[in-house]
Parts: structure tokens; sequence; C-alpha cells
């Protein structure tokens, strides 16, 4: 009857999240812990995080603003400095330590095994460069290949995001594309190189629902044709739950559930992952009301002992602000922070 | 002109006495004139909307960007001027183009919450101020009286007097958006129209915000057209809908028969494109 009823689009079918057969993940974080310069001093801004992503999975980084999941995403692509942006604990990309490497390593990763798409695909893209001459510079830069063969790689990666005339849309500005096709042409701009890893950073916040859809649809294709591991940083858990395979919600810089997508979102165990699910509006009867959150994200500066949630958290037992709260396994390769999981 | 010749393929909404807003046959034409190399150039925001808003109702008005809802909402305020077509506010005319009449934004009973919180409100102004503005400019109310209905309608959003004395940069973006909400209601309107007035929010602070929008409405009796994208934001909102395609009108009805069967490919491509959780 109705089209939300339809089956969800092939695409969309979960892969499995764990590795198989000690396959080395794409990325992976170890008690990751960020600080960032504020004055005189380093604040932290992300503490104890730690994740995986196996090549062709899709790892969800869920949260508000000022979670802290913009700055992992930007440390991730080692695209702050040190002098800004302290990193500690483990993060490797395959067998490349990230924290390590120097810049000149840094930037023969950047655009080439891992790359970046950002909401608002306007500033990303070169105003004054066509789309080919962009594609045409990152290739170069990074692979070479005679003119021919750039040329076709470019047509082939302007195909594979969906252009039906892909010769055309090669010639054109970024002005003349809609705020849709600038997206995709980033994402072939993104993927020009055969990256292991993609970083979407909202890719789609700025975009019209049915147009995000369609960009979330081609990126999916594009992982299982390219096997790409794709972190995927979002707010909005609807979309999360029909794209993503694993989630990892971050709350206040700390990491406080994470699982399959699917079981964290039909049975959360952290209050705040279901707190945010009631957040979503539905259809409602009369005098009906959801329940948003009450208060604000602590500021990142503010560390105080205990929960990070535990300010504003409907389940709250005296003891929760009293200590730091251990990784609890909550399930088959699920855990929460939380000393009482829901 | 009869009605019909006005409107676009469809039927025009229903308009009933009991509409407080009466909307019919609005056009309206953009038009660049042809630059040093340029042709000129016409789009067509709007060709032929009309609809009635009940009072004390919530009507939604969704549809991709570029459809014309947030010129349409324009119009209605005042910010924008129409082509062709009428609008009435509790059976008086604010527009009508035929005739031409035009009463200004200041006087239509009409206020507009913005999308962005980070932009709509003056920095270098006490919140106070922001809110209080309107009604300074209005010039009917005395300091004292102005300073009370202020702070009045600053606790009716949620924040306390002394927030009053604070700049916008101390706020969050939900508080921030709770201040847009006082300065339009402070101006006591009869109809309140939102663009898009919770996207730029994180999901825990827009559950707030449109919380508040339903207390407000049931306290005072207002009536709100909100312009939004999120079919979900509709459900829990808005009383009916109306859907807008290339500047006409191509769906409309209660939200709840509106989703469960949309009739319109695009309303169709909206609804699917909300994964449910």
């Amino acid at each position: 009857m109705t089209s939300r009823d339809a089956p969800m689009p092939a695409a969309a079918a979960p892969v499995s999240a764990t590795l198989t057969g000690g396959e080395r993940p794409t990325l992976e974080a170890r008690n990751l812990t960020l600080s960032i310069r504020l004055g005189q001093r380093m604040a932290v801004v992300v503490r104890d995080a730690s994740f995986t992503i196996a090549p062709g999975e899709v790892f969800a980084l869920v949260g508000e603003s000022g979670s802290g999941k913009s700055v992992m995403a930007r440390s991730i692509m080692r695209l702050m400095p040190p002098s800004v942006v302290q990193m500690e604990g483990e993060l490797r990309l395959g067998d490349v330590d990230l924290i390590g490497a120097d810049p000149r390593r840094l930037r023969g990763l950047r655009g080439n095994r891992m790359s970046m798409i950002f909401q608002e695909p306007m500033t990303s893209l070169n105003p004054l460069m066509t789309v080919e001459a962009q594609i045409d510079e990152i290739i170069k830069v990074h692979r070479g290949g005679s003119e021919q063969q750039r040329r076709e790689r470019i047509l082939g990666l302007l195909a594979d995001v969906q252009f039906a005339r892909p010769a055309q849309v090669a010639k054109m500005f970024p002005h003349e594309l809609s705020g849709g096709m600038r997206q995709r042409a980033m994402i072939a701009l993104a993927l020009a190189n055969d990256p292991a890893l993609l970083i979407a950073d909202e890719p789609t916040t700025a975009l019209d629902v049915t147009i995000q859809q369609e960009i979330m649809e081609i990126l999916m294709r594009l992982r299982q044709s390219y096997r790409l591991s794709v972190l995927f940083i979002s707010h909005d858990l609807s979309l999360v739950y029909r794209y993503a395979d694993s989630i990892g919600v971050l709350y206040g810089g700390v990491m406080v559930e994470q699982g399959a997508a699917r079981e964290i979102i039909r049975t959360p165990r952290h209050p705040y992952t279901k707190a945010l699910l009631d957040c979503i509006p539905r259809a409602r009867r009369p005098g009906e009301r959801q329940a948003g959150i009450e208060g604000s994200v602590p500021r990142i500066d503010d560390w105080f002992t205990g929960c990070r949630f535990a300010p504003r958290c409907a389940y709250r037992q005296a003891d929760c602000a009293e200590r730091e709260i251990p990784l609890q396994v909550t399930g088959e390769g699920r855990n929460a922070r939380c000393l009482y999981p829901l | 002109m009869p009605l019909s010749a006005m409107t676009s393929a469809t039927e025009p909404t229903r308009l009933g006495e009991e509409d407080l807003l009466v909307v019919r046959g609005l056009h309206r034409t953009f038009a660049r004139p042809s630059g040093f190399l340029s042709p000129p150039l016409e789009t067509v925001a709007l060709k032929g909307v009309s609809f009635g808003l009940r009072r004390g109702e919530i009507l939604g008005v969704v549809g991709e960007s570029g459809c014309g809802k947030s010129t349409l909402a324009r119009i209605i305020v005042g910010l924008e001027t129409a082509d062709a077509g009428s609008v009435h506010l509790g059976g008086s005319a604010l527009i009508d183009v035929e005739k031409r009449q035009s009463v200004p934004a200041s006087r239509r009973g009409i206020q507009m919450v913005f999308q962005d919180p980070y932009a709509s409100l003056n920095p270098r102004m006490r919140v106070q101020d922001i809110v209080g503005e309107g009604l300074a400019i209005a010039g009917k109310l005395s300091k004292a009286e102005r300073q009370e209905r202020v702070s009045a309608m600053l606790a009716t959003v949620g924040l306390s007097p002394q927030d009053g004395e604070r700049y916008p940069h101390q706020f969050s973006g939900g508080q921030r958006q709770r201040i847009g909400i006082a300065r339009s209601l402070v101006m006591q309107p009869r109809l309140l129209v939102a663009d898009e007035a919770v996207s730029a929010l994180d999901v825990s602070v827009q559950m707030q915000v449109l919380n508040l929008m339903l207390d407000i409405r049931e306290r005072l009796g207002i009536s709100m057209m909100f312009i939004t994208h999120n079919i979900g934001v509709v459900e829990y909102l808005c009383d009916r809908v109306i859907v807008l395609s290339q500047g006409g009108i191509v769906e409309s009805g209660e939200t709840r028969s509106v989703i469960a069967d949309p009739q319109h490919p695009y309303t169709q491509r909206l609804i699917a494109a909300v994964p449910q959780l």
C-alpha cells in the first residue's frame, strides 16, 4: 500500500560487522584520547575511544553537536596539526600508524588511502576548476598515468556516482551543479584513488531528504563495488539505522554504546541511546508528548567524576556520579558504558 | 477571475469560513535581468497557490528545496511581494494584487520564526531588547509595560527573567530558538510562520522546541504554518499538511491520511525516504 511498507533496497542489507578470518581492519582505534588546545592548556575532547572498521563496513559515529565526532573525524584524517590536537593511544589505517606518521607520509595517505567528504560540498570544491580538472589533479598527484588513462578513470568515476552524462558533467564548474550533484562530484573526487577508508562527515545534512536518500544509496553501492570502509558521521539515527552496519554512540567525548546497528537501535542498553531514539518525532495521539532530553551536553572542558550522561539521565542512581564508569559487555559484540544498562 | 482559473493542475485546498488564513491564486516569478553576457532568466516560484489555514491549526508545508515554500512564507509575512493573488487573515485582506492592496508587514498580525538561530539574532543586543524591539517600535506601551510583557514571554518559552540581561552568544542553539519564538510571540500575532525552525537543531533540542510549539498552541490558541522537510516533524506537530512541488500544491489533507496513503509521486518519495525505526 504505502511506499514505506516497501522492502528496503538491497544495497542497505547489512554485511557482517565482524572480521572474517583474521582480516586486518581498515581502521583501528585503541584507547584513543584526543585533546585540543584551549589557550594555554589542553582540553580532552574525546576520551578512551576504541573501535574498528572492517573492509566494506559502514561504521556510524552518532552524537549531538559538541560530542566530539567531528574532532574525531578530522583527527583520523590528521587534518589538525599536533600543536592543536594531541593524540594518545593507538590509531592505525591498515598497517600504518597514523599518530606517528610524519607529514610527508600523511600527504601520501590523504586523498589516496583515506579521503573525506563534508557537509557542504560547495566549500570543499574549488569554484574555479571544472569537475574534471579537480579529479584529474588528485589522480595526477597520487597515481599518475597517461592523460588518456586519467580521462577514462574520471568518466568512470562520474558514471559510478550516477551521472547520466559524465562527459558533460566533467566540463562543468561547481556553481553549475545542484547541491546533490555537488555532493556526488565530491564523492567521485574522494574515490578517485580507490581509498580503503572514506570518512563522511554529515554528508547529507544540507540536502533535501529525497536527494539525501539518493546520495546514501550511491554510497552504499560504491562501498560494495569498491569494498570501501566508511566512517559515517551523523546525528540522524533513522538514517544510521538504514545504512550503517555498526554504530558508536558518542556523548560528551565518551563512546557510551557500541555494537551492531540494528541491535543498538532496536534494544538500546545505554539510557542516552534510548533517550536519543525517543527524540525522533513520530505520529502521536492528541495530548500525548514525546519526552526530549532536558538540559544540555556537558562542556568539552568540564570533566566531572562519573557518567557523562548522569546529570540528564532518567535512570540515574547515586553511584553513577561517584566513580568512573567501566565499559560493560552488554551482548555479543556490543558494549555500553553504564552501571545499570537497560 | 474564477478561482479555478488561478490554480494549477490540482484542486485548491478547501477554502472555508472558519479559516483564519485564506490564500488564493498566489503567483510569484523571479526575474534576473540580462547581464553583460547572460540572457534574462525567469524562475517561477509560485504558480497559483490556494489554501486555507483553520483557527488554532498547525498546518505543515512540505516540499523539496526550490519548490517555493519559503517564497510562500515570505509573501504571507510580508517580506516578499506577489505578482498575482490574494491573502486574507481573519476576513480582511492583507494582500490583494488585483486591488493593489498590501498591508505593511508590521501590521499584519503575523510573525515569523527563522531557521538559523545563530544568524537571526543581533549579537550586539541583549535578549530583552531583542524580544522587546518590536513592542518598542510599535510604541504603544510604556517601558515598564514592555519589560513586563518581555519577562512574561521569556517565562512562557522556558527562559528565566535574568536571561533577558544576557547576549545571544551566551545561549545554546535551542535556547536561541526559544528567544526567536519569544520575539515573535510577544507581538501577540494571530499567525506564526515557522520556516524550518527546528532543522538546524540537535534532535534532543528539536523535541524540546516542538513540544514548546504544542504548548504555545494550547495555551495561546495561536495558529501556525510550519515549513519543514522532515515528515517525522509533520506527523508529530501538524494537523494538516500541504505538499508543494514546483510552485504548486500537489497534495493536501489531514496529516494522518496524507502520510498513510500519499497520492503524489513526490509525497511518496518523501515518505519512503524516511526510514522507520
